[in-house]
């Protein structure tokens, strides 16, 4: 008796709960973003994060990812004595995304002008971004000449581009930027259903940047923006890999002393396992 | 003819057997015709057995993949994230690495800290935790072996402390030489030149001493054969050649140091200062390279100092333990960079690899082993030298801002 009752109350949980989450759907067809907050733990290699939407009618998407506003130090090397390959310069890049995907339903620009694309954030060269980053001396902060900026900050766009952190615009992708023709990226395209809505996915490498990502949609008819929706996503260490990385930084004499008892515990104990053959 | 017979020396009471014992590759259970197929053989074994461990592991895999108790790509890929690298690795790759070391390590009997350093950096972790990782794994490496060797007397306590007081403050020296290196941008650079030059010159010595063990075997062979034949007054070059003369120049200019003390265990007495200096240069490549430094130490302490075996392998553990421990410590302070995942990891392997490489050891005779060690130091050696000297697929790369953080 007991376990029908309980039966029961399981299933109409679950069709309430089903009823309520597509009424839900149907009456706001905001952004979504699945998971909301992808968990950087031991077993993290990268994750795929789910957005989804839907278009007013007849209205094109662009979808742009921004992640966290890092500072980063770049190197560049150089020959040294004719010989070496070793650093020859440095700089510290600040204020700069390491992160920034652009994904649309069609190629941006036939959809905006190019200082609509621009002003959204969305053009194939990012030109906002290498505008907002600076290239700084790392030891006191000065900054860099001008052309040095725009060699530093374009290099690690460039650098970006290659690793995935960045869109693969063509022509700004080492490999194919020779035969440059159209500013579409290489990767997925958008595509709305009937009804306008639309599902796409986007990869975050296993070195993501962690912190706070933002999300933005825009809905675009006749050149110009109709609608635009936004959302969140965050990144952060969990667990094991929270606890030590934050131990390793903040309490770096405990970590230390801790990484030394244990290395040294589990040397004693293979000794004690595999007593020694006399050779060490 | 008998008149002419020379008279009779000491050395005629040698027996073939103690020459056997004294030439290297003259094991008698192997069919002397076949002698030169030795080596074949011996590869042949050696191969046999890992190829035989390889098989058993794979069919163990492949039968669990069967019955789906083990889904195989997800042991292939298990990836592990390091906390402190803040990267994702293959656990196989990183478990692999210590256990290719180890194996190494328990053949040749070396720690395996010069290898294990540059394979990390090979698969990736980025050079600056490589070294402050393999400090940490040495010190617990080191530890058992220390441990073992105190309880069997091997340790001279005194000098390992007179090593220590050089080797704390070279150690200490060396990991802020680190950080200045990292803030500078081109300590992946130095630490491949340390690299390069201190193989470089360790694999051309090994080679060297390995090509003239062989040489002078088969030259006694060759004598050993004439004076069977008869040419008796031969026997006395014989003697000679069995015992080559030791260099002695450098221990007499030691011995004209100041400070000079008496090391009654390990039977010797020299200037303080020498150990003390070794210690500091020790310390300080245990810093930049994430070395222990046996494998200078324990020649160092035989040839140079005329100690016996046993006794500098006991006392260079023991001065591994705390100089490693000294420079672990520091690393994880100042530079961050002690992933203890990843040496655990490491050690795990390490300790598997080494069993496997002491029973190997058996089946390969000294100057073998010391060859087969030189050959991958230089092979080593010219990789990093590689790095530094072909052009990098890209010329710019990042770091992390030390200090920032995320």
């Amino acid at each position: 008796m007991r376990v029908v009752v309980a039966l029961a109350a399981i299933l109409l949980a679950a069709l309430l709960a089903a009823t309520r989450s597509s009424a839900w759907a149907d009456e706001e067809p905001e952004l979504v973003v699945l998971p909301e907050t992808v968990d950087v733990g031991l077993d993290f290699s990268g994750a795929d994060i789910t957005i989804s939407g839907t278009a007013p009618e007849g209205a094109d998407v662009v979808l742009v990812v921004d992640g966290p506003i890092d500072s980063v130090k770049i190197r560049k090397k150089g020959k040294v004595m004719g010989l070496f390959w070793m650093t020859v310069e440095q700089a510290e890049v600040e204020e700069m995304p390491a992160f920034h995907m652009v994904l649309s339903s069609e190629s941006v620009e036939h959809l905006l002008s190019r200082e609509q694309q621009v002003r959204l954030g969305v053009d194939p060269e990012s030109s906002n971004i290498l505008d907002q980053a600076q290239a700084v001396e790392p030891g006191d902060e000065s900054a860099l000449s001008e052309e040095k900026q725009a060699e530093f900050v374009t290099a690690l766009r460039d650098m970006y581009i290659r690793e995935g952190q960045y869109t693969p615009w063509r022509c700004y992708h080492e490999a194919e930027a020779a035969d440059c023709d159209a500013a579409a990226p290489a990767g997925s395209i958008i595509q709305p259903d009937d009804s306008g809505r639309w599902e796409t996915s986007i990869g975050l490498p296993s070195d993501a940047p962690l912190g706070g990502y933002s999300v933005e949609a825009h809905y675009v008819r006749d050149g110009q923006v109709v609608v635009s929706d936004s959302a969140t996503f965050n990144v952060e260490k969990v667990g094991m890999v929270d606890a030590l990385g934050a131990m390793a930084e903040d309490k770096a004499p405990l970590y230390a002393a801790m990484s030394l008892a244990i290395a040294i515990t589990i040397g004693l104990t293979i000794g004690f396992v595999f007593p020694r053959r006399g050779s060490h | 003819m008998s008149p002419t017979l020379p008279p009779t020396t000491e050395t005629e009471e040698l027996t073939r057997d103690d020459l056997a014992l004294i030439q290297e590759g003259a094991a008698p259970s192997f069919p002397a015709g076949l002698r030169v197929l030795k080596p074949v053989a011996q590869a042949l074994g050696l191969g046999g057995i890992a190829l035989l461990a390889g098989a058993i592991v794979a069919l163990v895999v492949l039968a669990g993949a069967a019955v789906g108790t083990i889904p195989l790509t997800d042991v292939v890929t298990l990836t592990v994230y390091l906390p402190v690298a803040d990267q994702s690795m293959t656990v196989v790759m990183v478990v692999g690495a210590g256990f290719a070391v180890g194996i190494l390590s328990g053949m040749t009997g070396v720690g395996g800290g010069f290898l294990m350093t540059p394979l990390l950096m090979t698969i990736g972790v980025p050079s600056a935790v490589a070294v402050g990782t393999d400090s940490a794994q040495i010190a617990g490496t080191g530890s058992s072996g220390a441990l073992a060797h105190s309880r069997l007397g091997n340790v001279d306590v005194k000098l390992g402390v007179t090593i220590l007081v050089g080797s704390l403050i070279g150690g200490t020296i060396g990991v802020q030489v680190v950080r200045m290196l990292r803030e500078m941008g081109n300590f992946d650079f130095w630490v491949r030149v340390v690299y390069v030059v201190m193989l470089g010159s360790v694999g051309a010595l090994m080679l060297r001493e390995s090509l003239r063990t062989w040489i002078r075997s088969s030259r006694i062979r060759t004598i050993q054969n004439l004076v069977d034949e008869g040419f008796k007054d031969l026997k006395v070059k014989l003697r000679e050649e069995q015992q080559p003369k030791q260099e002695s120049s450098f221990y007499r200019f030691v011995t004209r140091l100041p400070l000079q003390t008496e090391y009654k265990k390990a039977g010797m007495r020299v200037s303080a200062l020498f150990p003390c200096g070794m210690g500091f240069g020790i310390g300080f490549l245990a810093a930049i390279m994430g070395v222990g430094g046996g494998f200078i130490m324990v020649p160092s302490m035989i040839y140079l100092l005329g100690m016996p075996t046993h006794m500098a392998v006991g006392t260079d553990l023991f001065q591994i333990v705390f100089t490693s421990t000294n420079v672990a410590f520091q690393q994880a302070i100042i530079n961050h960079s002690v992933d203890i995942l990843l040496a655990v990891m490491l050690m795990v392997g390490a300790a598997v690899g080494a069993q496997i490489g002491a029973r190997l050891s058996g089946r390969l005779e000294g100057h073998q082993l010391r060859t087969i060690l030189g050959a991958i130091v230089v092979l080593v050696m010219v990789k990093l030298l590689a790095d530094l000297l072909l052009e990098p697929s890209s010329l710019f790369g990042v770091a992390p801002v030390s200090g920032g953080g995320h």
